[in-house]
């Protein structure tokens, strides 16, 4: 009886993990999406960022959710530094003005 | 006689409220590119201004050597007779590349590229080259390589020695010389690096095997042969290359960004003549 109620949890936790990991990498796609049109909008896109994401997107199809995550995650750190950058840029360039 | 003098009145007030307008504003067209030439004769007293059209070449004795004899039989030959034929061609119409530009469209890469009052933005060589096509119901050229690289080529070097002729009209196109300004010291992709940083202040430092070319001079030689494309290929063309270096996501050539920075180092180029079409590693 014990090991079938711990199977059971065993099961669900299984399960609840996946789903959390599924849910998270569509949630990561979003967000990395969305901030790298952010950066593109303000002219500061990474080179490889939306390579990136789309090979997140095929790592998905092909079930390997934890690649994908992975990638989403890089991605979407990508476009917050550009972003950031460009708000850098933006408040800083005169900077380099020969004086 | 007296309607000639009203014109000539009207376009010299016009002349000075643009510039007082500028001036307003406390942008010194003059002031930016003193410090800017200055800035790379200071870096490289050896060179005197008119050395830096020649690149990386003007401050790197073994590699002028090499490209001396380069130059001896330029690779680039072959694309300046092809753009030759090609701009001397008819198009469909019976027009030709001729009738689009002043004076035929020989001996005028220095005015290049200008700013259209008109359409407030900047017009690139090549951009007008293609303008001249669609106007005369031709197909668009690429703009990075091959046939408009060659009648840019061609037209370039019908230009060679003539004095860089860039203005900036107003304040239209005082903003698209700030913004070619602000993308050239704005450090961009995820390497962090500014056109400036390479080009000003590393100048003539080596990354890798490479100098870096002084930033001053930059668009004077081009279209340029390049040794690593095998063939001839424009100024943008060369831009995206240095933005996917910093791994910087490029942009189109011929875009807004790419043309007000070319305008940017034009004015900047002020002083310095053509030597189009040119060669380089």
């Amino acid at each position: 009886m014990n090991r079938k109620i711990l199977t059971l949890m065993l099961l669900l936790t299984i399960g609840g993990v996946e789903a959390d990991t599924r849910d998270s990498v569509e949630q990561w796609l979003q967000r990395a999406e969305a901030k790298r049109q952010e950066a593109a909008q303000l002219g500061f896109e990474w080179s490889y960022t939306e390579d990136m994401i789309l090979q997140a997107k095929a790592a998905l199809q092909r079930g390997d959710r934890q690649k994908a995550q992975v990638l989403a995650k890089q991605a979407f750190n990508q476009s917050l530094n550009a972003v950031r950058q460009a708000q850098y840029a933006d408040e800083h360039w005169q900077q380099l003005l020969p004086q | 006689m007296q309607r000639y003098s009203v014109g000539f009145l009207v376009v010299l007030v016009s002349w000075l409220v643009s510039a007082m307008s500028l001036a307003d504003k406390g942008i010194n067209l003059d002031e930016d590119r003193n410090k800017f030439q200055a800035f790379f004769m200071n870096k490289f007293p050896q060179l005197n201004l008119e050395s830096f059209v020649d690149g990386v070449y003007s401050i790197d004795e073994a590699a002028r050597e090499q490209w001396l004899e380069i130059e001896d039989f330029p690779p680039y030959e072959f694309a300046v007779e092809r753009g030759e034929k090609l701009f001397n061609a008819a198009f469909k119409n019976g027009s030709s590349y001729g009738e689009c530009f002043s004076d035929g469209g020989l001996g005028i890469r220095q005015n290049y590229p200008y700013f259209d009052v008109g359409r407030k933005q900047v017009i690139t060589l090549e951009l007008a080259i293609n303008e001249c096509r669609s106007a005369n119901g031709e197909p668009l050229f690429d703009y990075m390589k091959g046939d408009i690289a060659a009648i840019s080529a061609y037209m370039a070097s019908s230009s060679q020695r003539e004095e860089i002729q860039i203005s900036v009209p107003n304040e239209d196109a005082l903003a698209a010389y700030e913004a070619g300004k602000k993308f050239f010291y704005s450090r961009r992709g995820q390497l962090n690096f500014s056109c400036a940083q390479c080009h000003m202040q590393n100048a003539g430092q080596r990354f890798r095997a490479e100098l870096t070319s002084p930033a001053l001079g930059h668009t004077t030689h081009f279209p340029v042969y390049r040794a690593k494309w095998g063939e001839v290929g424009t100024l943008h063309r060369r831009y995206a290359g240095c933005n996917k270096q910093v791994r910087a996501k490029p942009f189109a050539a011929q875009s807004e960004e790419y043309r007000n920075l070319e305008y940017f180092q034009s004015v900047m180029n002020i002083g310095l003549s053509i030597n189009g079409p040119g060669t380089r590693r």
